[in-house]
C-alpha cells in the first residue's frame, strides 16, 4: 500500500470539510509547509494509530514532523495493517 | 432590523427504549451519531452538528461576505465538552480521543471557519435556554455593535449517560415505569406529563437589513427582540410557582421588540410537562398575555436540551408556512389556548420561551414573513 496515498485520503477525512486539499507528494516535506496544522495532525495521527492498532498510551507521546517520521514511529509500533487505502478509509466511516 | 436569513434542523420524532439506564426510559435520536464512537475517533455531538452544517450553505456564508460577523456556539450544558459519558459500561459508554475538539470552544473555533472570516467566535452555557438566550447576543450585537450577520450554531447530546441519570433521578422524565401504566408525555394537561430526552441540533443566520438588501435575500422571519431574566429562587434546578422568571423575560422581550402584549398571538411555549414548569410557564403566560394560543415540540422531538429554544422555533415557522400550528401531543382535554388540536395559524406574532437550570429564562419575538 502507497503510504502517501492513505496519508492523503487521512488527510482529507481529518481537515474541516472547507478546507482545500492538500496534496503530501514528499515523505520529507514538513506538515507545517503543506498547510497541515496541529490540530489536523493530530486528528490525523489518531485515525492512522487506529487503523495500526496502536495503543492510546504508546502513541501519545509522539509528534512526527514529516510523513517519513509520521511512517516510522507506525511500523515500529504497529500491530495490524490495512490491505489498502479502500478498505482503511472504510474502516474510517 | 434582524432578519433570520437562512437555517437547517435536525430532529427526530423515533424513539428507543433505553432500559440499561439507572431509569429506564424512552429516548429520542439518532443511532447513527453513535456509529464508532466507542472508538473514540467521533464525537456524538459533533456528528449532531455535521447534519445541520449543510456545505453548500457554509459556501455561500464564505463566498458571500457581508460585514462584521460573529459565531455563536450555544452549547447547552457542560456535556459538550470534556470526555465522554463513560459513568457505567452501555452502549452510551464511550472516551473521547481528541480531547481539543471536544472543548466547546475550540470546537466553535474549528467549525466557525466553515462559515469564513470572523470577527468574533463565541460559546453559551446557559443550559436549556442556551439557544433562545443568545437571541439576546444577535439583537445586542446587530443593533448595538454594527454587526452584519450573526451566525448561531446550536448542539446538544442530551442523550447520554449523565443526562439520562440526572433528569432520572430528578424525576423529571418520563421513565419507562411511568409509561407502562399509560403516562403519554405531554404538557400543561391534568393526566399525561412530562417528557423524553431528545437530540437535536439547529444552524442560523440572522443578518441585517443592510445585508439582507445587499445580497437580495427573501428572510424566513424577523426577530423583533429578545430577553432572558433570573428569578428570586432560593432553588437552582427549580421554577418559582409564580413565573416570575417567565414572567420578567416576557416583558422584556416585548420591551425590546416594541410590541403589546395584545400583538402576540402564538407561543412556542418551553412545555416540559413538568409539574413545576406547567405551573410557572402557565401563571406568567396567564397574567402576561392577553390573547394567544400555545404549541410546544418537546413531546413530538424529545427535549433537546440547549438546542430546543431555537430548534423548536424553527420547526414551528416551518409548519406556520405549512399553514398550521400544531397541538401539543397527548392533551386529554380538550383546549383551545393550550391547544389539543392544530390550528391555522392566527395572524400575529411569535414568542419562543424557554428555560433552564441555574435560573434562566429566556424569551425571543420572531415575526414570521
Amino acid at each position: 500500500m502507497n503510504f502517501l496515498e492513505l496519508l492523503n485520503a487521512v488527510a482529507k477525512l481529518a481537515r474541516p470539510i472547507h478546507f482545500e486539499t492538500v496534496s503530501i507528494t514528499e515523505m520529507e516535506t514538513p506538515f507545517q509547509e503543506i498547510g497541515i496544522d496541529s490540530l489536523d495532525g493530530l486528528v490525523m495521527m489518531m485515525y492512522l494509530t487506529e487503523l495500526y492498532g496502536i495503543e492510546e498510551e504508546v502513541c501519545k507521546e509522539w509528534s512526527p514532523k514529516t510523513p517519513q517520521e509520521m511512517h516510522d514511529l507506525l511500523m515500529a509500533h504497529k500491530t495490524r495493517e490495512p490491505a489498502s487505502v479502500e478498505e482503511a478509509m472504510e474502516q474510517c466511516k | 432590523m434582524i432578519y433570520l436569513t437562512h437555517f437547517r434542523t435536525a430532529s427526530t420524532t423515533d424513539y428507543e427504549l433505553f432500559d440499561d439506564v439507572v431509569f429506564p426510559q424512552k429516548v429520542h435520536w439518532f443511532p447513527d451519531t453513535y456509529t464508532r464512537a466507542k472508538s473514540g475517533l467521533f464525537y456524538v455531538p459533533h456528528r449532531l452538528a455535521e447534519k445541520v452544517l449543510d456545505a453548500k450553505l457554509l459556501a455561500y456564508l464564505r463566498e458571500n461576505p457581508v460585514g462584521k460577523t460573529a459565531f455563536i456556539l450555544a452549547g447547552g450544558n457542560a456535556h459538550f465538552a470534556g470526555i465522554g459519558p463513560r459513568h457505567y459500561d452501555n452502549r452510551l459508554s464511550y472516551v473521547y480521543k481528541f480531547m481539543p475538539f471536544s472543548l466547546t470552544q475550540v470546537f466553535a473555533g474549528r467549525t466557525a471557519q466553515a462559515c469564513g472570516s470572523m470577527d468574533m467566535v463565541t460559546t453559551d452555557a446557559s443550559a436549556c435556554a442556551s439557544s433562545l438566550k443568545v437571541m439576546m447576543d444577535v439583537q445586542n450585537l446587530i443593533r448595538h455593535y454594527d454587526y452584519e450577520r450573526v451566525i448561531v450554531l446550536t448542539v446538544e447530546d442530551g442523550v447520554t449517560n449523565a443526562v439520562l441519570e440526572f433528569f432520572g433521578e430528578a424525576k423529571a422524565v418520563l421513565t419507562q415505569k411511568q409509561e407502562e401504566t399509560g403516562i403519554k408525555p405531554s404538557a400543561f394537561d391534568s393526566t399525561n406529563f412530562g417528557f423524553r430526552i431528545g437530540q437535536g441540533a439547529a444552524f442560523a443566520v440572522f443578518e441585517s437589513e443592510r445585508a439582507v438588501n445587499q445580497q437580495n435575500l427573501t428572510p424566513h422571519a424577523e426577530l423583533l427582540g429578545a430577553y432572558s431574566a433570573s428569578e428570586n429562587s432560593t432553588n437552582a434546578i427549580g421554577q418559582c410557582e409564580n413565573g416570575e422568571g417567565f414572567a420578567k423575560a416576557m416583558s422584556g422581550a416585548m420591551h425590546y421588540s416594541k410590541v403589546n402584549p395584545e400583538d402576540i398571538k402564538i407561543v412556542k411555549a418551553h412545555g416540559t410537562g413538568t409539574a413545576s414548569n406547567n405551573l410557572s410557564e402557565k401563571t406568567a403566560l396567564g397574567n402576561t398575555l392577553k390573547d394567544f394560543v400555545a404549541t410546544s415540540y418537546k413531546q413530538k422531538i424529545g427535549h433537546t436540551m440547549g438546542s430546543s429554544g431555537l430548534l423548536e422555533t424553527l420547526l414551528l415557522l416551518q409548519d406556520m408556512k405549512s399553514g398550521f400550528v400544531p397541538a401539543i401531543e397527548n392533551r386529554t382535554e380538550t383546549d383551545s389556548v393550550y391547544l389539543s388540536e392544530s390550528i391555522n395559524p392566527p395572524e400575529g406574532l411569535v414568542m419562543s420561551l424557554a428555560a433552564g437550570m441555574g435560573n434562566i429564562y429566556s424569551a425571543a419575538i420572531f415575526k414570521g414573513l
